[in-house]
């Protein structure tokens, strides 16, 4: 794909924009009911350009997103959980095709689908990471994986590797309490403990796995190789 | 330089700060570990908690690794609400044991990766009904445990035990700063015991707050140090508040606590 310095043809739209003309364009009737954008949890997007053309969006980790046709494919609006996403537009003819970035939605992560037996590694980038372990369970860990929930060298060079810790927490502290981390101690409840649980640092997807066995392959799983 | 005192031959110089309070600081622990009391206290045996202690045949290597890995929550300390250099200081008050305690919860904080906050020992002094006197380390913890420490930003004066003085909210501030899991080591089973329950304490991460009966004192202990010169090979390293700009260690026969309790968590509030 081509990228152009001239991103003036296709207006990104405001979240709230986006709702309103959602409200507009998709509200409708089926079989009596009315159905709405965006679904709970989920924030909207929209572009525009000055002719019609085809459009692609991806989502983090090149994942294809299938937007809604406006105004004969002048415009589109999609719907898709807080992150950043990739907007593509190919103009009529042999026009160069158009590339903006769009963020929905604020920095903090929404809950993603459950991790599956094993996730893949999740691509490079910076993360925000949480870790939750079994404070009767401490000492059957094995040492390294000890260290990592206790080290402080090891913290260093998450954060020197452009990660952010949100904490360390034991099961047993946390409380019934409505929680800032939810999304993160939701992708914890009913998994294997101990669990680190992390999402892009600009917000995305959170995504749970166990604790890897070495500080080595957490950083790997988090997308940073020495 | 960080102080060392051999409690075997210098315990009079040691009491000498804790004389100028003029109040006896700490009382014996009144629950027994393993027993009833200190269940019903909340206070866990470490024998319960942890299915296996650090062996002390392996003590020299896992307080090398402690230290290399910055495992010690004398790391936490440092890195967080006490850096070398910054000063801890109960300056006058007979109020060691929740000087002493506050440290202990604030180096939790930092473990568990929570934004550093300073909290106020003075905040503690309804547990003595605000008076300038000593308490029992379990009150302490109970207090911490039900209602939290306040923060500094709500304690103006931060030797001041009348709760008037304190920023309207104080009391409901503290809630956000609550001690959660302690564990208990054995002060019933003689020193070899009690060392390997707080070497395995300190192995997980996790502050000592500790009194000694010789010295009418309470510290929290952050680290270890293994010296084959001294008794038992172990210096203990203590971030003491008698404004010192440093920790200080402890070596000698009385340098293994009469008691101690190892802080493990802290309630989530954020």
């Amino acid at each position: 794909m081509w990228y152009t310095e001239s991103m003036r043809s296709i207006k990104s739209h405001s979240a709230a924009a986006a709702v309103f003309l959602a409200c507009v364009a998709i509200c409708h009737t089926v079989l009596g009911q009315l159905t709405v954008l965006p679904s709970e949890g989920k924030s909207l997007g929209s572009a525009s350009a000055p002719q019609p053309g085809k459009w692609i969006v991806f989502a983090t980790g090149f994942m294809p997103v299938s937007p809604v046709l406006l105004d004969g494919g002048k415009s589109i609006i999609w719907e898709g959980v807080s992150g950043e996403y990739a907007v593509i537009y190919f103009p009529p003819g042999d026009g160069q095709p158009l590339v903006q970035k769009v963020v929905l939605g604020s920095a903090a992560p929404t809950p993603g689908p459950g991790p599956g037996p094993t996730p893949p590694p999740v691509p490079g980038g910076k993360k925000q990471v949480l870790i939750v372990y079994d404070q009767d369970r401490l000492d059957n860990l094995p040492p390294d994986q000890r260290a990592i929930l206790t080290s402080l060298d090891y913290r260093e060079q998450l954060k020197a590797s452009g990660h952010k810790l949100l904490g360390i927490f034991a099961l047993q502290s946390l409380g019934t309490a409505e929680s800032k981390y939810k999304p993160f101690l939701d992708a914890v409840s009913g998994q294997t403990l101990p669990r680190v649980v992390f999402a892009p640092l600009a917000g995305g997807t959170v995504t749970g796995i166990p604790l890897p066995d070495t500080f080595a392959e957490l950083e790997k799983r988090l997308g940073y190789e020495k | 330089m960080i102080q060392r005192f051999d409690t075997d031959t210098q315990a009079a110089l040691l009491r000498k700060n804790s004389l100028l309070t003029g109040v006896p600081e700490v009382f014996p622990r009144r629950t027994r570990y393993g027993e009833a009391d200190a269940l019903s206290a909340g206070l866990q045996p470490v024998e319960d908690a942890l299915d296996v202690l650090v062996n002390p045949d392996s003590y020299k290597e896992v307080i090398a690794d402690c230290h290399a890995r910055k495992i010690f929550p004398l790391y936490h300390q440092y890195a967080s609400w006490c850096p070398p250099g910054q000063k801890w200081n109960q300056n006058g008050l007979g109020f060691c044991w929740t000087w002493s305690g506050t440290a202990a919860l604030m180096t939790v904080r930092a473990l568990e990766g929570k934004d550093t906050v300073q909290l106020a020992p003075v905040s503690m002094g309804y547990l003595v009904g605000w008076k300038n006197q000593g308490n029992y380390l379990e009150s302490f913890i109970q207090g911490a445990r039900e209602e939290g420490i306040a923060p500094a930003s709500h304690v103006p004066n931060p030797l001041s035990i009348k709760p008037s003085q304190y920023t309207k909210g104080w009391d409901v501030e503290r809630s956000k700063y609550r001690l959660d899991g302690v564990w208990d080591c054995n002060d019933r089973a003689g020193d070899d015991v009690m060392i390997q329950h707080c070497v395995s304490i300190l192995a997980a991460g996790r502050p000592l707050y500790v009194a000694y009966n010789f010295w009418g004192h309470a510290v929290p202990i952050m680290a270890l140090r293994w010296d084959e010169s001294v008794v038992n090979n172990i210096a203990w390293v203590i971030r003491n508040s008698h404004n010192e700009d440093d920790v200080i260690e402890l070596t000698g026969t009385k340098g293994v606590p009469s008691e101690a309790f190892g802080f493990i968590s802290t309630k989530l509030a954020e």
